[in-house]
């Protein structure tokens, strides 16, 4: 099966544009989250000028809260998970100077101050610790180029103490391995270039035994596959250089087989009602395998290599 | 990062949104707006019940924390597979079991529902992350804070975990509470004191953890043998035991496995039966579709192999077994 890029394409675009229904309202909390994950599948795609530009700027800065962060819709409280997303967004459109040096200082105070005595983040005032918004913490900074090193070896110390004896890492330390978990460890330790501190053997082992007979990926032992997972493990797998000990035939023949051949976008497995997280994270992982000429992902930020290029890599060389 | 602004809504507008926020758990998950707000209420609600209690009928009244836990146990016991697996329901739910320690002094009888309440979550949604990490948390609180319950925890789990053998989330929660240790508690302890608990002293002391380590590793063996369980997940879930007894006397076990494992190697060799492991798959030489006896005993020989292949690279024990 080919890929169909310009149902794809269409699909994406559609999403907006169906305020009548009620699914589009029930989620309302994940729009800003969405918006990043159809922006970045665009890009891949070549189609970034699919949405407008400042029609996105405009809906980003309305979600903009007055103690820094950003919610998930106007009106929505702040937290971690739609503060990275707006950022990705901005800088996807080279848009970050729409943020005044007073909005960054109040934007990093407020993801700093998420931050708790151990390293972890919480991902806004509710308390909840999970490895996912030390992550989002962490691009957020580093997209900002706000880095320290008392936030990143923080954050590092904790990532340390998440992973288990089988190479995996989980939600806090001691939680099951999962997939997903692993990225954003990973996703941490590869920004904050502290990857050596893996043993990146036994994590790579853990990793490719997620690929099972229909070439799918799960995220953890026993599951399902699920096209989500292309990214979470495929780009783990990149970041410790081992994406060879995934089969390629196998997992892109499993990811193709989960679009929608009519109204296009990918679901979480074939036959499935496709939604834009499962086609921006399919479309990703066939762009790690180099698939046709899609444009080619970032393993460490899930943003177009070519975006990713903007943010500056730390250790700092000026003040640190 | 405000606060919701409670003290501007009159009683009767802060019933409403306490109301409002429960529709909206109900459709969707990860909402964090509303789980906020929704959280704050509540705390107001529960900080002025004793001084000053609401006039409304259900939230007027001392009993408001377990309706409060009610209601979330309804969600979390949803069939809605977004519901039961809320990372943030579950959160709620850590912070009301710790309101409903904090205001229980000695008597602990509600522990066994939130027990229930987990199970019932986990039997609706297989293989449920977080409520299996709830379950951990919530042993580790118990042993902590040595607390006795009627119910034995860990034959539940086991029990749990023998009707559901592919159900990883289980068998790994099960296999990290045989090997708890007193000495990976960091994480626990930060969590505790950031709800406001205060740790205890003295430090309840194990014994004989090895042993019975030992102990559970053959009755496993022999249940997986016994049953003729097919799924990976039992299989793998041995990993971690090998790996905390690597240092320990577990040859015999070994020994067996290989045993077993040469025995069956030159059946498939003289039926001309060969296989090769792939990433989570493997592939045989010929179709055995139509002998599913032959082709389950396959794949459990293949599950074995897995485990020691593993445990040949990544413990200090060493097997005969060749990887494939």
């Amino acid at each position: 099966m080919p890929l169909h890029k310009q149902k794809h394409i269409e699909y994406i675009v559609s999403l907006d544009k169906q305020q009548k229904d009620y699914h589009y309202w029930a989620t309302e909390h994940l729009r800003l989250n969405g918006t990043y994950w159809g922006l970045t599948a665009l890009c891949l795609l070549d189609s970034k000028d699919s949405f407008q530009k400042q029609d996105i700027v405009d809906f980003v800065l309305s979600c903009h809260n007055e103690d820094g962060g950003f919610g998930a819709f106007k009106d929505h409280d702040s937290h971690l998970l739609s503060t990275l997303s707006a950022l990705q967004i901005l800088l996807i459109y080279d848009s970050l100077d729409v943020l005044s040096t007073e909005d960054v200082d109040k934007l990093v105070k407020f993801i700093t101050s998420l931050q708790l005595e151990n390293g972890a983040f919480q991902g806004d005032r509710f308390g909840e610790v999970d490895t996912r918004f030390v992550y989002t913490a962490i691009q957020s900074l580093a997209i900002l180029g706000k880095l320290n090193s008392q936030i990143v070896d923080g954050a590092v110390d904790f990532i340390m103490k998440c992973v288990n004896f089988d190479g995996g890492f989980g939600l806090v330390p001691g939680a099951e391995s999962h997939s997903a978990q692993v990225f954003t460890c990973l996703g941490t330790l590869a920004i904050a270039n502290k990857l050596d501190l893996v043993d990146q053997e036994l994590t790579g082992w853990w990793l490719s035994e997620r690929q099972v007979e229909n070439g799918g990926l799960n995220g953890r032992p026993g599951k399902i596959p699920d096209v989500c997972y292309s990214w979470w493990v495929l780009s783990s797998l990149a970041l410790i250089n081992k994406l060879d000990w995934i089969d390629y035939e196998k997992l892109k023949k499993f990811i193709l087989d989960c679009q929608d051949d009519v109204s296009g976008g990918i679901s979480d497995r074939p036959g499935n009602q496709v939604d834009v997280f499962h086609t921006i994270f399919g479309i990703a992982g066939l762009s790690l395998m180099g698939f046709e000429d899609l444009v080619p992902v970032d393993p460490m930020y899930c943003l177009p290599v070519e975006v990713s290029k903007k943010i500056k890599k730390w250790p700092y060389n000026d003040n640190e | 990062m405000a606060n919701f602004p409670i003290a501007k809504y009159k009683e009767d507008k802060l019933v409403e949104l306490y109301y409002m926020t429960i529709g909206i758990l109900l459709v969707t998950n990860e909402n964090h707006t509303s789980i906020n707000i929704h959280n704050e209420i509540v705390s107001y609600i529960l900080k002025r019940s004793s001084s000053e209690p609401f006039h409304d009928l259900i939230l007027d009244s001392n009993k408001f924390l377990d309706k409060e836990i009610s209601i979330v146990e309804i969600l979390l016991n949803s069939n809605n597979n977004k519901l039961n697996k809320s990372s943030s329901l579950w959160y709620l739910y850590k912070r009301l079991f710790i309101l409903k320690y904090k205001a229980s002094q000695e008597d602990h009888g509600y522990i066994s529902n939130f027990i229930k309440v987990v199970l019932k979550s986990c039997e609706l949604h297989p293989t449920n992350y977080y409520a299996w990490n709830f379950m951990r948390w919530l042993y580790k609180f118990l042993k902590f804070y040595n607390i006795k319950i009627k119910l034995d925890l860990i034959n539940i789990i086991e029990g749990f975990c023998f009707k559901n053998n592919n159900d990883f989330a289980s068998w790994s929660c099960y296999i990290d509470i045989l090997t708890f240790q007193w000495d990976d508690l960091e994480f626990f302890k930060f969590e505790i004191q950031k709800f406001g608990l205060i740790l205890p002293s003295n430090k309840p002391q194990e014994s004989n953890h090895i042993d019975l380590l030992q102990r559970k590793l053959e009755k496993l063996i022999n249940w997986i043998n016994q049953n003729e369980i097919i799924s990976n997940v039992s299989y793998e879930s041995l990993r971690k035991i090998f790996k905390i007894l690597e240092s320990s006397n577990i040859s015999i076990h070994l020994n067996e496995l290989n045993f077993q494992i040469e025995g069956f190697n030159e059946y498939l060799s003289q039926r001309g039966i060969k296989f090769s492991l792939k990433n989570g798959w493997y592939e045989l030489n010929e179709n055995l579709d139509n002998d599913l006896i032959l082709s389950q005993k396959i794949k459990r020989h293949i599950n074995w192999i897995r485990l020691l292949n593993w445990i040949n690279t990544n413990t200090k024990q060493q097997t005969k077994t060749n990887k494939h």
